[in-house]
């Protein structure tokens, strides 16, 4: 008996010659210029655009294959649907992919990149894309970049570009600095077996932080999948609090914590490792330690702080607490960015936990300031730090101060 | 806090996670920064008129970076005191490249503008933005800031890039892994373009899952999309119009309304399956020159060359990749019709599932009897043909309360609405 699925899937007669058929209207889609985008005021326009492909000497993979037809298929579908649609390509061709690639078979880049964008365009030719080929760009060449430095100049003009020396990630196989961005759990995006080094060097600098707030609201108005959306909060990380200042040896300098209602709890501060001033913490009966210290610890990425062992090194110094005027150990721990904030956290062991671990593990003293409103806690006893909200104690005047807020926040 | 602040003690701040974009990369293949240091007047710019700063193509790859390699370059004058400077050897991060480039395609040829403003409001922002999740926190946030940028500097009216993205799935080896090399399971497309055609891959590429999943390469899935190509090839290069019935009608706008609500919202796997359920509706009736025509234009975003070649072959003139998208005639959709199909699709079902018993227990079936409620008999009886093929076997259908019906084991009174009895001798 012939199952009735099988009828579906009868094979065909064979006379269908697709290298035929497809080679004729690739030549007449490209004659006829069918593709060609022009502006017209009076036509409503449609933009599909495919991320452009970085084009490598191995020509295309079948993830592009994948996602430009799935931007084909769109901008076939609304040039159908009457609009006046627009599906340009290019190549983003500089990078160091390119580069090292070109010193591997000992050709020049601008070589090797020509060679390869020949290769691509026949490749995405075949596939059938519906490109205006007229607009196609190659971010090679002069007559591009041209106004990737222009822009600069006007970034430059607006302070927007500037030069600093700053801790700065440096991966030892692409032998150049990286963006933030670019590291991945501590690692290079490009080299995953490689540990991202903090070197202090004079680099440029676009201060996208000057936009930080309108990238992170203009995202609730975008059609994006929320998980896309979800990565960019997380990513532009926006956190409300105060800065405290703290003096330490005769210094003031500002502490950033979102909990300023535990102020009274703080028992010791932690610099991060790679504070660009943490000589001028470090006293000299320690100086051998925190040396020793320092050449231990990896370098601390912003990924890894939640995972990683918290450790630190006593600097020897002191800071004053702003409200008791008590001295208070200043360490110098892994687990603090140093473009984070000030550099400087505050430690309130009794109620949050990585401060409470670091106490634990080094004997630094607990002190409660919140308890709940059923239960004693002391400091000593505890397994684990006190998150949640309650009643102030031992905070002094800030008590009348704080309960009206923390009930309105828990 | 309002205690720190009147001791001046502490503020309220707002503080990001975001970092200021760190641009210099020590290697050649980038855009020079375009500045010159000056022992006297520090870091300058170069003056906007002897832009570009070109890449010198005399360079030494080695240690180090390659443009500290060509003194002719780097030795330049200083823009504002015309004493010797030396240029910046750092480039751009290849992400300034990424930034901005969906604005100079609307003006790529333009040599004295980074773009006419003009033509850059009236093509952007991106409508429909294409690309892997792993540029979410790189590219994407630092084409967001361009876009800012370019919007405060006045030469676009917009300060978003992209209103709608989607991110794409991943193509995964047969095996299961990610594609590579060293696992001996990559598929390169432009091999599988030479076997089947790229019709088929394009068909195969979205038919099997929602296009935001990963999903593994099958062989006998592009078969399978092959097969399909070819049948459709087969039956419009000797296609004769007829006169499309009611029921074609219906399936036909049924499956415009579908299928563009799907291609919308790209789940181009149920597109595929519509349009094809659309065929096999059709392919042994008769159908006239629009039905053909419309079928053809939906296959059309998934398998341009064939579908040109048809276009012509019905003897149409201009391309169909210019041709306007079926409109749906909701008049046309006739719901009696869904419920009549999804009942003799359910009634062929059944049987085919009796005779899988049967062959299983080594019974040979001749024969099928169907008994039907007195109404519906006229609805099963229409689509005998449909049932005799599906099935394999002769078919014969009969009103419950019919006087001459052959019921030998008294199956008629187990019918049901919607659910005839079933015998098979």
């Amino acid at each position: 008996m012939e199952n009735p699925t099988d009828l579906k899937r009868k094979p065909a007669k064979m006379k269908y010659d697709f290298k035929k058929i497809e080679s004729k209207w690739r030549k007449k889609w490209e004659e006829k210029n069918v593709f060609k985008a022009k502006e017209n005021p009076k036509r409503k326009k449609f933009y599909c655009l495919d991320m452009f492909p970085y084009p490598s000497g191995t020509g295309l993979h079948m993830g592009h294959a994948f996602v430009f037809t799935l931007g084909d298929i769109f901008a076939r579908f609304k040039r159908m649907r009457g609009f006046n649609v627009l599906y340009p390509i290019g190549y983003d061709a500089l990078g160091l992919p390119a580069e090292n690639a070109a010193i591997k078979v000992g050709t020049h880049p601008e070589e090797y990149t020509k060679k390869s964008i020949a290769n691509f365009m026949k490749q995405q030719k075949e596939m059938g894309w519906s490109y205006d080929w007229s607009r196609m760009i190659n971010t090679s060449t002069p007559e591009y970049y041209k106004w990737d430095q222009w822009l600069f100049l006007q970034m430059m003009k607006k302070g927007i570009a500037y030069r600093k020396k700053a801790p700065v990630n440096f991966c030892k196989k692409c032998d150049t600095v990286l963006a933030n961005e670019q590291v991945v759990n501590g690692k290079c995006w490009r080299h995953d077996d490689t540990e991202v080094e903090i070197k202090n060097l004079e680099q440029w600098f676009f201060k996208i932080t000057d936009y930080a707030e309108e990238l992170l609201k203009g995202l609730d108005k975008l059609d994006w999948p929320e998980r896309a959306k979800t990565m960019q909060r997380n990513w532009i990380g926006k956190s409300e609090g105060a800065e405290i200042l703290f003096e330490i040896e005769g210094k003031k300098y500002p502490v950033f914590t979102t909990r300023p209602d535990t102020l009274f709890g703080v028992t010791f501060l932690v610099v991060s490792a790679q504070h660009s001033e943490l000589a001028n913490f470090v006293k000299q009966n320690q100086k051998k330690d925190v040396e020793k210290f320092l050449k231990k610890i990896k370098s601390t990425k912003r990924e890894d702080v939640e995972k990683l062992d918290k450790e630190g090194i006593f600097s020897g110094s002191f800071a004053i607490h702003p409200l008791t005027k008590e001295k208070i150990p200043v360490w110098i721990g892994n687990f603090v960015l140093a473009e984070y904030g000030s550099g400087i956290v505050m430690a309130v062991p009794g109620h949050d936990q990585r401060d409470f671990e670091f106490a634990r593990k080094y004997k630094l003293p607990i002190k409660v300031v919140i308890k709940p409103e059923t239960k004693e806690i002391e400091g000593i006893e505890m397994d684990e730090a006190y998150a949640s909200g309650g009643k102030l104690v031992n905070s002094k005047n800030l008590t009348i101060c704080f309960q009206k807020r923390r009930k309105s926040i828990l | 806090m309002k205690a720190l602040e009147l001791k001046k003690l502490g503020r309220k701040v707002t503080q990001y996670k975001l970092r200021d974009w760190l641009v210099s990369r020590q290697r050649y293949w980038g855009t020079p920064i375009p500045v010159v240091y000056c022992d006297k007047c520090g870091i300058v710019p170069v003056s906007e008129n002897d832009l570009p700063v070109k890449l010198p193509h005399d360079v030494k790859f080695g240690k180090g970076n390659p443009l500290a390699t060509n003194e002719k370059w780097i030795n330049v004058k200083c823009p504002r005191c015309g004493k010797s400077g030396r240029r910046e050897t750092d480039t751009m991060d290849t992400f300034v490249n990424s930034s901005w480039y969906y604005l100079r395609y609307t003006d790529s040829r333009n040599d004295k503008k980074i773009f006419e403003t003009k033509k850059a409001n009236y093509w952007t922002p991106i409508d429909q933005y294409i690309g892997g999740p792993e540029h979410i926190t790189a590219h994407l946030i630092y084409a967001r800031f361009y876009t800012k940028f370019l919007a405060d500097l006045g030469l676009i009216k917009f300060r978003e890039p992209a209103l709608r993205y989607f991110t794409q799935g991943l193509v995964r080896g047969s095996d299961g892994e990610k594609m590579s090399k060293s696992k001996g399971n990559v598929v390169e497309p432009f091999e599988t373009i030479n076997k089947f055609g790229a019709d088929s891959l394009r068909l195969y590429l979205v038919s099997n899952s929602s296009s935001d999943r990963d999903f593994d390469w099958s062989e006998k899935e592009i078969q399978n999309s092959f097969n399909f190509i070819g049948r459709v090839y087969d039956h419009f290069a000797n296609f004769k119009a007829g006169k499309s019935d009611a029921r074609i009608e219906n399936k036909l706008n049924k499956t415009i309304k579908e299928v563009t609500l799907c291609v919308e919202d790209f789940a181009h796997n149920l597109a595929a399956i519509k349009i094809r359920n659309l065929f096999n509706y059709f392919h042994d009736k008769k159908i006239d020159r629009e039905t053909a025509e419309s079928f053809l234009k939906m296959l059309h975003i998934y398998c341009p060359f064939i579908t040109e070649e048809l276009w012509e072959i019905l003897g149409n003139k201009g391309f169909i990749s210019l041709a306007e998208w079926p409109k749906c005639d909701e008049k046309k959709i006739n719901e009696k019709f869904e419920k009549e199909e999804k009942a003799v699709e359910q009634l062929v079902d059944d049987i085919n599932n009796i005779l899988k018993i049967m062959s299983e227990r080594k019974k040979a079936v001749k024969k099928i009897f169907i008994y039907t409620l007195p109404n519906e008999k006229e609805m099963f009886s229409g689509n005998l043909n449909f049932i005799a093929k599906k099935t394999s076997h002769e078919v014969r259908i009969f009103a419950v309360n019919d006087k001459d019906k052959y019921d030998p084991e008294k199956k008629s009174p187990k019918a049901k609405p919607g659910k005839p009895a079933i015998y098979v001798e």
